[in-house]
Parts: structure tokens; sequence; C-alpha cells
């Protein structure tokens, strides 16, 4: 597919790496010279000096002929302009990145549609709303679902003093709808066979159906409670989105950010929820105010550094789970080595979101696992695919793959090698990212 | 309360309490009077108490803003408890109740008193109420920052619950020394006043408990007509003196004795104060001779000390003003919500909260006609920081919620409005004889127990400046999974 | 300052106000009035509309209006107002001190409602039909009236409004100033003329029906019975003024919305909620004080304390009973019912239910904030949170309303009043209710108050309907300066 990402910022970089890595054709058009380069000299794309919402860029032949435009600048009019005259230029589908919550909703969808928006993404939103979903799972560090919500994706962090240590998975019961689909052991993903064992820090990929998987996680329970009281430090973007989001869900919030002016514009949206205006590092207003009795405490400031002490701090203080937003994806493995709960890129997620939706065509959904170690696909079974009739076990599957769900009929069931796929299943599939394509071509 | 540092604090604060109740245990020995048992028996419990607090160890904790205001909270509301007892147990005041407002009345500084034929009551009972004005005046706090070597930041907090006023300079770079500092001075101009007044003809024991009185600006007499018995100009100069002396900011005086210099000129707060009590000596005066039918000489002596004594909240009186013509009743009304500056003994919403209020409601005015003018409110050239005009506003209205709500209650006990009305700012800013049936002859007595419960509510709201007792009633503050 | 401008619009105003002036004329015609109250309101309505007449020819609507002629035209044209219509009670004989007559006319265009007239009965029908008038005319701001009639004010039109109808928080319901008005003004008529229906109906004649609907909507109080509503001793007619006086009460802006979006969003209201809580509290204690102190019967009870506490929250000022009888607790909470008011944006007086709300709200936050020093607090009502500057500006009015209170109390207690009476008066009129206490309690009136007294009380009327800032901005010498800028 051939897709044109206007704006070479941060996100746009990150959406052309992952775009370039599958495979597709990407033109990237920047107007500052400084961030070409940098595209230039790193990815393996076309680059276009220019102003992506003007006529004389969209007429070059190599834009025209583009399946699609994403617009990643850093302003949410040019944004939605680009997409637009995009649209009116005969591109066939256009997404726009925007920021400001007046622009996002139902009815807004909609409106956007019919002015040549196909899809509107609000990182900061997308964040936050991954985030209340990891908390409301207090065992949880990832949480994904898939077909509408019948098949869920739950990530859980091995303890030293779990009981399912050094069992071979064939041998642990966690009921017969759920599946391990994916173990990430030291950095690198493993997609297990019924004989590999759990060890101490892996992070386990369980994948079934919502109601099985919440029994899943009440056995990583032990002394978790459910998460009644968040902190979190930083009220930019996500930070408000974030404590609204948690209100609504009927949980304590406390906002600490040091900016008066920030202060205040999230004290006034929130109902119940407190705002302290003070540094994150100040002792005593984390002693004051309670930080250590929080259940979750999460890290926002735009400093990666900041955050990590932050949580480091929380934790210290008896806070139970830790959640930091980072900006360079390297920091992630060694910020959960050194003992933060849950690392999360609001990068990453943005990318999965729009990569997700460049694959729609083929796939239903794409989402991406602790970075791009993998990739879970959801997956129609279309009339054309190998598989149809044919026995799992039979159908010579590439190794690292695996079949963790099957929707059949509305009804989701786990796989096994006796199973049959039928035409028009939804088949959620756990790969590791140099097969991806591979899998494509199965389905 | 299970803090270990709360623990101690107030573990302290009882020993010390219980052993200054043993002074009137002495003199009630030395007299043989019947409080004698009482007073030592109460004493000795709360020295026990003290220790086996201090003893008992506790959950280790730090002291934050929280801590700070439950231990000022629960400090004056358990030293008002226990020094009612010898009253109560003795048999000498019957009514709990009584026993209770008396003493509150006593260490809030504010000087209304319940009790009748005071020349009649026990020398010991009636050095106990003085006594518990001159320690409730400067503050019990304070007092025990002075004794009490590191509490660490905390001091902080439990000054500024204490020392009144809207902002606060710190004056010496450690809390402890200006506690220090400010009962020194404290002490030295209660004992220079004791020697002026036994000179001008007072009794040893008058002296003393009238100076303490005078020093707190509480009110408390020996006699039933008050400052009326002695019939003497000279001891009302000698009072007004040192009532008004009472009532300035006390960093001041802290300055003089480090630097040596009073600029009184520069202290806005100290101009206005000043003027405020000349000029409405003038005013009630100038009505007692138009209105009143008094002679000049007459109106200007009486004027001076009830309008010094209303002005600084002390509340001592020579005459019944209550039978003033409206214009002096009016003003002495209003008087009674001045008080005096911050950082002094007395109550009330203190000057310099008046000065900025008016500076606000004037830099308002001219806003209306220039919508975009941006106005700083200064007082002697330095700006004041929006957050504290903030905090003075807010002040000013649970202020005026404050008493409006305890007019009504009051009213409810069968006052009539204007009797309810002064009472109530009589309490709450600690001056203490009012109108009508709380005038300065009728006392208080004739209030029911429900409105004598109220009002000591009401004094020790005036006293700590309203927020340490309010936060008694945020849910929040009891929860005991604190913060959440 | 413009004064040519100033001078064109005065003009203008001057002359409608002077043909409104021969108004009364009809009603001494009709009830053959004596000629010389026929003359006076003649005279007076003719020379007011040469003097408009010449003041509007010398001057020139050239420019826009600007905050200091704004301030200008309110004060001047209330002030002339009242001045020039106090003319026809002392040219006919009415009243016969020129004070009182002044007294009696800023107490009608303020709406407040305390009279010097110790027996209305003897007063010529037109006499009587001019105070209500000058009540209802004053009810919804003469100024709001003349951007109605007068076009093309420019900015200066937001201004007059802004000090006409009052309260912190003005939501425009209408683009244009004018339509707003012509559409309040729709609402103040229609509900005035319902209600002289109902009052016929129930038994008041119709020159009674039609003072006392005046008086209500405007929450004046004048009435044309010297023992005001007591006169009637009918529940049928108390009840219907308290449900109209309920109704003046409230912010008008609601019924603007009630109208467009349906009744529900009245009753979201936060102020109206409170409103009707405070007025249903306050009632209930004053009940129960009645019953239990005063030995009423709960009948009794029930119809006097509704109808006075409701008459004194929305500053009408009728009374149906000598509330100065009345224990000390509901004495008490009637004086402090004068200090809060009714709704914003509502013929009522008194600080405004909306300001104390928020007030109470700003305390609540800052007991929290002393617990959490570092806390940040906002104030939400209705889902939009409130300004700082709103706050700031509500605070400030608050003490200001304080310090003018205590002014006046000293100055009239220097006039020999006695210190509650004294407060009763000043709140009285600053809140623009009416009836005090003591002296100038329910069935008194303000006649044995000197000259001085009543001058400062006036005072106190005109700063409280035109919540203060409009009159005290004079106070500014600044503002006397000549030229614009500097």
């Amino acid at each position: 597919m051939r897709v044109v990402i206007v704006g070479a910022g941060k996100v746009g970089f990150s959406v052309a790496k992952y775009l370039v890595e599958e495979d597709h054709d990407v033109i990237v058009i920047e107007e500052d010279e400084t961030r070409r380069e940098i595209i230039q000299n790193n990815l393996d794309v076309m680059t276009i000096e220019g102003n992506g919402a003007s006529p004389r860029v969209l007429t070059n032949p190599d834009v025209k002929k583009a399946d699609l435009m994403i617009a990643v600048t850093d302003s949410d009019e040019v944004n939605m302009v680009v997409c637009m005259v995009a649209k009116q230029a005969g591109i066939r589908q256009t997404l726009a990145r925007v920021r400001n919550m007046d622009y996002i909703g139902k009815e807004e969808a909609e409106f956007h549609a019919s002015i040549g928006i196909d899809i509107t993404i609000n990182p900061e939103y997308v964040t936050a709303v991954e985030i209340s979903k990891i908390l409301n799972i207090p065992a949880a560090m990832d949480v994904e679902d898939f077909a509408n919500g019948k098949v869920r994706l739950l990530e859980v962090r091995i303890r030293p003093d779990c009981d399912i240590i050094d069992i071979p998975i064939t041998e642990l019961d966690f009921g017969y709808n759920v599946l391990i689909a994916g173990i990430l052991r030291l950095g690198k993903m493993i997609i297990p066979h019924g004989y590999d064992e759990l060890k101490p820090y892996d992070n386990v990929f369980f994948v079934g159906a919502p109601e099985d998987i919440k029994e899943v996680a009440n056995r990583f329970r032990d002394t978790l409670t459910p998460v009644k009281r968040v902190v979190i430090i930083g009220a930019g973007r996500v930070g408000r989105n974030l404590a609204n989001i948690l209100e609504q869900q009927g949980m304590s919030v406390k906002v600490i950010d040091k900016n008066s002016d920030r202060c205040h514009l999230v004290a006034k949206s929130l109902k119940k929820g407190t705002v302290y205006c003070g540094e994150g590092t100040d002792m005593d207003l984390l002693l004051d105010e309670g930080v250590g009795e929080a259940d979750a405490v999460v890290c926002l400031t735009d400093d990666d550094k900041l955050n990590l002490l932050l949580a480091l701090l929380a934790k210290e203080i008896g806070a139970q789970k830790t959640i930091v937003r980072v900006g360079k994806t390297e920091y992630i493995p060694l910020m959960e080595k050194v003992g933060v709960d849950v690392v999360l890129s609001p990068r990453t997620l943005t990318a999965s979101v729009i990569l997700s939706y460049v694959k729609k065509n083929k796939f239903v959904s794409v989402s991406l696992l602790e970075g791009d170690k993998a990739q879970a696909i959801e997956v129609i079974v279309s009339s054309k695919s190998k598989i149809i009739g044919k026995k799992l076990k039979n159908a010579n599957l590439p190794r690292n793959c695996l079949v963790g769900a099957v929707v059949h009929n509305d009804h989701v069931y786990v796989p096994n090698g006796e199973s049959i796929l039928q035409e028009g299943d939804r088949i959620v599939v756990f790969a590791l990212p140099d097969i991806i394509s591979k899998v494509e071509k199965f389905f | 309360m299970n803090s270990k540092i709360f623990r101690i604090i107030l573990g302290r604060l009882l020993i010390a309490y219980g052993v200054v109740m043993l002074a009137p245990a002495g003199m009630a020995f030395y007299y043989q009077e019947v409080t004698a048992s009482s007073f030592t028996i109460v004493g000795l419990l709360t020295i026990v108490f003290g220790l086996f607090l201090h003893f008992a160890g506790g959950t280790e904790g730090r002291m934050g803003v929280r801590e700070s205001l439950t231990i000022v909270a629960t400090s004056w509301i358990v030293t008002v408890i226990l020094g009612s007892l010898p009253l109560f147990i003795s048999g000498v005041v019957p009514d709990y109740m009584d026993a209770l407002f008396e003493i509150t009345s006593g260490l809030t500084a504010t000087g209304a008193t319940a009790l009748t034929a005071l020349e009649g009551l026990p020398r010991s009972i009636l050095f106990w109420r003085s006594m518990t004005h001159w320690l409730g005046g400067m503050g019990i706090i304070v007092l025990f920052i002075v004794l009490l070597p590191n509490i660490g930041i905390g001091a902080v907090h439990l000054f500024k619950a204490e020392v009144p006023g809207p902002t606060n300079e710190k004056v010496m770079p450690r809390i402890r020394d200006t506690a220090l500092t400010l009962w020194g001075i404290y002490v030295g101009l209660t004992i220079l006043e004791i020697i002026l007044l036994m000179i001008a003809g007072m009794t040893p024991f008058d002296a003393v408990n009238h100076a303490f009185s005078n020093m707190a600006t509480g009110g408390f007499s020996t006699k039933d007509t008050n400052i009326g018995y002695f019939n003497s100009f000279t001891i009302e100069l000698i009072m007004v003196t040192f009532m008004i002396i009472s009532g300035v900011n006390f960093t001041i005086y802290i300055n003089y004795w480090r630097k040596g210099s009073i600029n009184v000129l520069r202290n806005t707060e100290l101009k206005v104060y000043l003027f405020m009590i000349l000029s409405s000596i003038l005013v009630v005066a100038g009505a007692l001779v138009f209105q009143g039918e008094y002679e000049w000489n007459l109106a200007l002596r009486h004027a001076m000390f009830e309008v010094t004594t209303i002005i600084t909240t002390t509340g001592f009186f020579i005459t019944d003003y209550d039978t003033w013509p409206s214009l002096s009743k009016m003003l002495l009304f209003f008087l009674m919500f001045s008080g005096g500056c911050a950082a002094s003994t007395t109550g009330g919403l203190k000057v310099g909260r008046l000065v900025l209020l008016v500076k606000m409601g004037w830099a308002n005015i001219k806003q209306a006609i220039h919508p975009r003018l941006v106005i700083n409110i200064e007082v002697q050239d330095k700006a004041i920081e929006p957050f504290i005009l903030q905090r003075v506003v807010r002040f000013f209205f649970l202020y005026i919620f404050i008493f409006v709500f305890g007019s009504i209650l009051l009213a409810a006990t069968g006052l009539e409005p204007f009797e309810a009305m002064g009472a109530t700012i009589a309490c709450l800013g600690n001056v203490g004889p009012a109108f009508g049936i709380a005038g300065p002859l009728s006392t208080y007595q004739d209030i029911s127990s429900f409105g004598k419960f109220i009002l000591s509510w009401l004094m020790l709201l005036g006293r700590l400046e309203l927020y340490t007792i309010l936060i008694l009633f945020i849910p929040e503050f009891w929860r005991t999974k604190r913060n959440w | 300052m413009n004064l040519t401008l100033l001078k064109a619009i005065t003009g203008r105003f001057l002359m409608v106000y002077g043909v409104i002036l021969l108004v009364p004329i009809i009603v001494a015609y009709y009830y053959q009035d004596s000629s010389s109250t026929i003359l006076s309101f003649a005279l007076t309505g003719l020379f007011t509309l040469l003097l408009g007449f010449f003041l509007y020819r010398r001057g020139r609507i050239d420019s826009s209006m600007g905050v200091r002629e704004g301030f200008m035209v309110v004060a001047g044209i209330w002030i002339l107002a009242s001045v020039i219509g106090a003319i026809p009670f002392y040219a006919s004989g009415s009243v016969t001190n020129f004070f009182d007559a002044l007294f009696e006319t800023t107490s009608g265009f303020t709406t407040t409602g305390a009279s010097v007239i110790s027996n209305l009965e003897i007063l010529p029908q037109s006499i009587l039909f001019w105070r209500s008038l000058t009540h209802w005319l004053g009810g919804l701001g003469i100024i709001v009236l003349f951007i109605i009639l007068l076009p093309r004010f420019g900015m200066g039109a937001v201004h007059l409004f802004h000090t006409e109808v009052p309260g912190p928080m003005n939501q425009k319901a209408f683009p244009k100033i004018r339509d707003e008005a012509r559409v309040l003004w729709l609402i103040y008529l229609g509900l005035t003329s319902l209600e002289v229906l109902f009052l016929k109906f129930a038994g008041m004649s119709l020159f009674d029906a039609v003072n006392h609907s005046f008086s209500t909507l405007a929450t004046g109080g004048f009435s044309t019975k010297t023992a005001s509503i007591m006169e009637y001793n009918s529940l049928a007619i108390e009840l219907i003024i308290v449900f109209f006086m309920v109704l003046a009460g409230v912010n008008f802006n609601l019924y603007i919305q009630a109208w467009r979006r349906g009744p529900s969003n009245v009753m979201l209201d936060l102020e109206f909620k409170v409103y009707m809580l405070l007025l249903l509290g306050a009632t209930s204690i004053i009940v129960i004080t009645l019953v239990q102190k005063s030995g009423f019967d709960m009948g009794t009870a029930l119809r006097q304390s509704l109808f006075q506490v409701v008459s004194i929250t929305t500053t009408t000022g009728f009374v149906t009973a000598d509330f100065n009888q009345w224990p000390g607790l509901a004495k008490a909470i009637l004086l402090f019912l004068m200090f809060i008011g009714g709704s914003a944006g509502s013929t009522a007086g008194g600080l405004k239910l909306i300001r104390i709300i928020l007030l109470v709200k700003v305390g609540w936050n800052g007991i929290k904030q002393s617990l959490h020093p570092r806390l940040v607090t906002s104030i939400v009502v209705q889902e939009k949170s409130v300004d700082a500057s709103v706050l700031t500006g509500i605070s400030r009015y608050f003490f200001l309303f304080i310090a003018i209170f205590v002014v006046s109390s000293l100055l009239l207690a220097a006039t020999g009043l006695e210190p509650f009476d004294a407060m009763s008066a000043s709140i009285a009129t600053l809140g623009n209710v009416g009836p005090g206490f003591g002296v100038v309690g329910p069935v008194a009136n303000y006649a044995s108050i000197n000259a001085f007294g009543k001058v400062v009380l006036s005072a106190c009327m005109l700063l409280g309907r035109l919540e203060l800032f409009a009159l005290l901005v004079f106070l500014q010498s600044e503002f006397w300066r000549y030229s614009q800028r500097w």
C-alpha cells in the first residue's frame, strides 16, 4: 500500500518506521528541513518538502497515487485541512491526529467523515483509555480487546512467589477457554508450546473470553485490591483525560502538577477529584496527601527521567502500582527492570492504532505488544483462505505464530490442534513481527 | 490520635498545665479555701495523665498540617475541660456548663463571665480565672514551643494556628526564638503593669489578677463592677495604656528589642489602629455629650476607657454602657468586629485585615470605571500577593457567616435579636461583655446552657481564627484512612 | 466626558418621562381628584417634556457611549427621575415636606417600599397610582425600558443594562441587548396583567388590583392601604400575592429559558433550588417558634410566616402581620433574610442569592484548603466553572455592602434611633425591602426619622438598587477629571 504521512514529528517517524517494516511504500511530507533529514537518513522512505495541504504537493504524481493519507502535524486544524483537501484530490482514505477534545465524539465523527476525514485519532485520549483499562484490572500490565470485546488479551507479570512457576503449560489449568498466547522473557517474545514452563519475571499473555480472563486475573490478585485510589502526577493532556475517565468510572483521583494554570484547568473539570499544586518530588506533599496509600500512581510528566523517579518514590512510600509514561521506547525494559509496574509509550500506542487502521483492509485490528515484540492480529477468515476445513495441526502454520482465540457464530472458543476454522470466523492470531506477512497470506 | 508525636506534645503540655494548676491549689491551702482539694486533685490528675500520654508510645509519624491542627484543637479543648473541673468539683460553680463557659472564656481571653458575686468567691478561683487569661492570651501552644525542643517544621504550623493575623512574617529565624522572645516581652510587660497598678493603689492580689487579665486582653476582674469599682482615673489610665500596648503587633516589639528602632509612622496597621481608637473616642464622647447629656470630662474619660477596651477586645468596663445613647452603643457594637493588630493578644477580625479589605473594595470601585485596569494592592509600598488577599476575603466572609449563624442560634434560645448579635460577636471576637441580657452588669448568667455552649464554641472559633476548629466539621478530617 | 452625548440621551429620557408623568392625569380625571393634583402632574409632565426636548436639541448622539458616560447616564437618570417624580407629591399637597417627597419617590423607583406617609387612604387616587407606577417602572429599570425605546446606543447599552439588571453572572439570552430587554418587559407585563386578573377575581377593586400588581412584580411594597395587605384579611389575596412575589424573585432569564427549552431547566437551576429551599426553611423555623414561643395556632403561624418570609426575602415589603412583636428568633431570621435578597436577574434587591451561594462555596473551599495547603480548588456551578475574577468581584462587593451598611447604621444611630432599629432601617433600605423593625416597623413608617436620616436612607436605597458601583464611582475624584484618559 502507498501511504503518505504529513508531519515528521515523533509520531510520524514511528508510524513511518512500522509501515516500512511492513513493506509499504511510504512518502513523508514535512516542511522542516532538519526533520526531513532525520527521516531521510534513517528510513527507507521518500521525502517531499512542503505543506501537506497545498495543491502543489497534492498534485505531485507520487502523492496522488496514495491509498492512505495520515496527517500528524502539531496542529489539529492543519491535520484536518490536509485530510479534507487530500480527499478532494482523490486519495482514498484519510486519517488525522486531533488533540482537542472538542473535536472528538460520535456526532463529530460522522461530521468528519462527511467532510473527508475518515478517522481521527487523539493520542492523549488513547493513552488515557489504555491506562484506565489497565487500572481496572489490578493484576494487569496490559489489556487489549478484540472482536468487539468478545476476546480479551491480558498481560500479567509472574512474580517469584507465584505458584505456577516451573510447571509445563499443558499441566496448568486456567480453564478450557483460556490460552497462553505468548511469553515475554528477557526482552524476547516466545510463542509457547505445551512443554514450556513459566519463569519468574515472565510477562505472560493470556487470551480468552472476558469472563474467563477475569478468573485468570483474579488468580494473580493475591494482595492486590481493586484500584480505587489513583494519584496522577502531571496534568498535561493525558493526565487531564485520564483524570476525567477515572472519575467517571468511580475512582478517587488526586492530581498533582507544579504549574498553577494547569492545576486550575484540571480542577475545573473534576467533580470530586482533588488537585494539588506542587512538585511531584516534594516528599512532604506526597506524604501529606497520602500518595503512599494510593492503589496506583500514574506518572505523566513530560520528562521520562522524572517519571521514573516519581514512580520509584511512590513505590518507596507504599504505593501499590506505578504506571509511567515514556517518550523513548528504549527506556521501557530498563524501567520495568528497576521496578516500575507498567511503562507506556503514547507514541507506540498511537502508532499501533494507526497501524491497525492501515491494515484494516486485511485485518480487522492490530495491536502491538510490548512495543514491537509481537503483534496480536484480529482477522476474519476469508473465503479464499487455504485453512478452511483443515484441522489446525495440519494447517502448516508458521512456527512463531499461534491462533489464540476463535469467534465462530458469536461463540468464543480457544482452539487446539483439532479445531477447524470456517469462513467468516474471526480469529485472533499472535505472531512475531518477522512472520506477519506470511500470516497475512494464510487467512 | 495514635501518633507518637501527638502524645508527646500533648503529654508535656498537660504536665506543664497540671503544674501550673498547683499554684491556685497552693493559694487555696494558704487561705484555707474549699477549693484546695479540687485544685490539687485535678492538678495532680492532669500531671499523671500527661505523664501517661507522654510515655505511652504510639505510632511513629510525621508532623504534617493535619497533625498540627489536631494538636492545637485538642490541646485547647482538653485544657478547657480540665481547667473547668476544679470550679465544678469544689461546688463553687454548681452547673458544669457554667464552669466550662467560664474557663473557655478564660483561656480564649474573652472575659465573658457567668459568675456573679465575685467578691465572695474563693481567691483561688479568682486567681485561676485570671491565670487562664494570661496563659491563653499569648497562647498555650506558643508557650509550649518554648518548652519543647525539636518538633521541626510542625512548630511553624502550630505557631500559625495560634498567632492570629492574615500574613505571617517570621521575625526570627527559629520559631522557638520568636516564641521565647514573645513570652519574654509578655512577662516583662505584665510585671511592669503589676508594679504600676500597685503604686496606683491596688492590692497586690488585685494588681496581679488585673495585670494578667489586661495583658491577655481578657477582661476578668475580681470585682463585680469591674474596673468601675476602683473609681480611679489613674488606674484607668494605666489600664488603657497597657490595653493599647497589648493590641499592637508584638513583632514590632521584637524588632525594637533586636534593632532598637520603632518607626511608628511607617506601619500602616499601627497607624490605622491608633487612628481608629482616637476617632472612635471622639465620636463616642461626642454622642455622650450631645445625646446623653454628659459633661465633656466624664464623657471623654468613659469613652476613652470603653472604646479602648472594646477595640482591644479586652472587655473591662467602668460603667454600664448599655444605658448609653444609641450612637455610642452602635459604634461599640461595630468595634467589636474590628479587634486590634495582627499578632497581638486581641481577638476580632484584626485591623490589618480591615485595611486590606478596604483597599480591595476601593480597587474594585476603580476597576468599575476602567475594566481592564490592573491594580496591585500595596501596603507600606510592598505589594500583597493575590493569594493573601483571597484568604483575607474568605476569612471575612466565614467570620460574618459564623456570626449570622451564631446569632440565629442564640436568638433561638430566647434572646432578642440585638442581644443575640451582641453576645455572638462579643464571644466570637473574644471581647467579653455585650448588651442587654449579656450586658456588663448582668453577666451571661441568664443565658441558657445551650446558649452558653454555643457561645463557648464561638469563643474557641474566634481565638483560633476559625479554621482550626472548622476543620473538625469536615467529614474528611475524621476518616481513619486519612487523606482519601 | 462627552457632554453633547449626555445631553441628547438625558433629553430623550426626559421627553419620554414627561409623557409618563401625564398618565396619572387619566386616573385623576376618572376618580375626580382635586384640580391641584391634576395640575401638579400636568405641569411637571409638560415641564419635563420641554426640558427634555430642549436638551435633546442641544445635544447629539454622535458617538457611542463609554464607561464613564454609561455610569453618568444611569446615576443621572435615577436621580432626575426621583427628584422630578417628587414634585407631584409636594405640589399636590399630599406630602408637606420636599425631603419626604424625595424619600417617597426614591423609595418608589428603587422598589424599596418604605413610606413616610402615615395615612394613605386620604390621598388622591392619582397620587396612589403614581406611587405604584414608580415601583413598576423602577422594577425592571427605567433604563431597560429606554433601551427598547431609544435606538442606537452602541456599546453603552451593555453598560446600562449591566448596572440595571443585577447579578454577577449575566447570561445573555439574545445577541442584541434590545431584544433581551424587550422580552424581559413582555414577561414583566404579562405577569402583571395575570396578577391583576387574579386579584380582581379574589375580590379587590380594579384600582387596588392594578396598584398592588405593579407593586408585587416590582417587589416594591407600596400599597393603597395604610395597613398594607393586612387590611384585606383575605387568605386568597395573600396567597395570590405570595405566588407572584415568589415569581418576581426568580431570575427572569430562567423564564426566557423555560419558554425556549421547557420548564425543566428552571428546576435544575442551582439558584432557584436554593431560593425555594430558603423560603421553605425560613418559613418552617418561624412557624415553629411562633407556635412555641408566641402561642400561635398552626394555621395562623403558617399563613403569617409564609407571607412575611416571602415578602422579605424577595425584598417586596408587603406586611400581613406586625412581625415586630414576634419572638427574637423570628426577627433575627427576617433581619438576615433582608441581607440575602432574591435571585440575580430578578426585581428583588439585597446581596442576591447567587452571590451568597458562591461565597459559601468559597468559604468551604477555604476550610478544605486549611487542611491541604496546596489544594487547588475551583468552583463549579451547574457544570460551568466560575472564573476567579468573578469570585473576587463578589467577595469585594460583599465587603462593600457590609461597609455601607455599617456606616449607614452609625449615621442613623446618630439621628437618635436605637441600635437595632437603625440597623434594620439601613438594611431595609439598602436591600430595598421596605419595612424594618421598631420605629420603622411594619405597622409604622419612616415619617419619624429626621431629614438627615431620610437623606442617608435615600442614598442607601439608590446604592442598593444600582448594586453599589454606579453611585460609588462618583466618590472617585478621578472620575471627575475632565480629560478622558488621565
